[in-house]
């Protein structure tokens, strides 16, 4: 039992680098995530067209039209999800 | 006569020893913990079936090829060491991407902070680190091999071991896939022990849906930010996220399928028969062994024990309160971690879904042990 000073002392460096570095990078992770972030809600707010903007020639004849189509739409996925049986979530391999 | 004597005496019956049969009853073991518990079966079925095959005498099939001797006699398992592990060690970066092609970051670009329990359940490496330093029984190179045991990852323990501690592969890799596959039975009585029944119940809400914007930018710059800072994690942390862009893409459905799928299964046999061969009877039997298997279990306790009070820390400053028992998710075993964090907070709270809130941590812990793993590459010589 018990540690050679010099062996001792590289690792306490060692610890201190290693706790530090695991720190840093994963810290560094989280900046890079809400840089990210950022990013992602400024080009998203600049393609997404606002609705509002644009003239439309005949709005209400469209937009009864729009809504019966997504109607349709909505009710064909959930006749066809009640024919199909619940898939689970699965999760990865260990690591 | 004498040709007959000669010939019993090259079986292997002649030549098995107790050792040998004490180590194939082992392997048995093993393999009925695969079969029968479903304990980590892709990992301890072939590592069962290796040790069973490495114990069986005169086999020459740990024979590892040797530069100017006869190539030929090299044994089929010890040319899979040598080049798989020892010399090129290739076999646990190719099961990273196969683990990156099957991972969702989502949860960690949806909720950061997460992050932070990553790290600190990598504190059970460092304890692990000083119990083997202070033992007398290791070098700085063996101690770091066993230390990473605490960062309970398989592919990040073999790929250390084979660079600095070859002579403990077998043992350290065996020894941190079983804590992994008993992490059932480990991490519990901790949670419950540092964690109030308040504080288990506490509800987090749904994470955030995630752009495929961010999901593309986070692996490639996460990756090249990670080698920059610990280059020697290059061969892990790069082949995560290239596995993890194959998959984000979505323009290379067949690559995503070929590294989760064919590459990761055809490492893992390789990988795991050659861990399995290298637990004979004389590398087992020594006092040593069973040191590392007690350390090993102090750095997966370790470990849940700082994720789980750093997530508590956090609850210090934090106006949204994180549910405590995520923190123990830091310490890797994907998903098995993440998995017992959410059963706990249902056992606490039924309407708690701690389950993609704790992938955030785990998926962390997985990053973190392979900059843990890098750093000790850098700045320790085998």
């Amino acid at each position: 039992m018990g540690v050679d000073p010099a062996i001792a002392e590289e690792a306490a460096i060692l610890t201190a680098i290693g706790i530090g570095t695991a720190f840093v990078v994963l810290l560094l992770l989280l900046i890079v995530i809400l840089l990210i972030g950022v990013f992602n809600r400024r080009i998203s707010g600049e393609v997404a067209p606002s609705p509002h903007l644009e003239s439309d020639p005949q709005p209400d004849e469209d937009d009864a039209d729009a809504r019966d189509r997504a109607l349709a739409a909505a009710l064909a996925v959930t006749a066809l999800r009640a024919s199909q049986p619940q898939t689970s979530l699965t999760t990865g391999e260990d690591g | 006569m004498t040709e007959l004597l000669d010939f019993l005496r090259s079986t292997g019956f002649y030549n098995i020893g107790w050792d040998n049969g004490v180590m194939i009853a082992v392997g048995l073991g093993f393999i009925y913990l695969a079969i029968s518990k479903e304990w980590e079966p892709y990992e301890l079925l072939p590592i069962g079936l290796g040790v069973i095959v490495a114990n069986l005498p005169l086999t020459g099939l740990l024979t590892e090829p040797i530069a100017g001797a006869g190539y030929q006699d090299s044994g089929l398992f010890g040319i899979i060491f040598h080049y798989g592990l020892a010399f090129w060690n290739f076999l646990p970066p190719i099961i990273f991407l196969g683990l990156g092609a099957m991972t969702d970051f989502s949860p960690i670009i949806s909720n950061p902070k997460t992050l932070l329990l990553g790290a600190a359940a990598q504190v059970g490496i460092f304890l692990a680190f000083w119990g083997a330093l202070v033992s007398g029984q290791f070098s700085l190179a063996e101690a770091s091999a066993i230390g990473i045991i605490g960062g309970a990852d398989g592919p990040t323990t073999i790929f250390l071991s084979a660079r600095l501690a070859p002579d403990l592969l077998g043992v350290t890799a065996v020894i941190a896939y079983s804590y992994m596959a008993a992490v059932a039975f480990i991490q519990p009585p901790l949670m419950k022990l540092l964690t109030t029944k308040k504080e288990r119940e506490i509800e987090m809400p749904p994470i955030r849906e995630v752009s495929r914007l961010e999901k593309l930018l986070f692996p490639s710059i996460a990756m090249v930010l990670i080698i920059l800072i610990v280059p020697r994690s290059a061969p892990l942390v790069s082949m995560f996220m290239i596995g993890n862009l194959f998959r984000e893409s979505g323009a290379v459905p067949r690559l995503t399928s070929a590294s989760s799928n064919e590459l990761l299964n055809i490492a893992t046999i390789f990988l795991m028969l050659t861990v399995g061969t290298q637990l004979s009877a004389e590398t087992v039997f020594k006092v040593e062994t069973l040191l590392i298997l007690a350390l090993g279990l102090v750095a997966f306790a370790c470990g849940t024990i700082g994720g789980l009070l750093f997530a508590k820390f956090m609850n210090l400053f934090l106006k949204e309160k994180i549910n405590p028992l995520i923190g123990s998710a830091g310490v890797s075993a994907v998903p098995m971690a993440a998995r017992i964090s959410h059963h706990m907070g249902q056992e606490a709270n039924s309407r708690s879904f701690l389950l993609p809130h704790a992938m955030g941590p785990n998926v962390a812990g997985v990053i973190g042990s392979a900059v843990v793993a890098g750093m000790f590459i850098s700045l320790v010589t085998s």
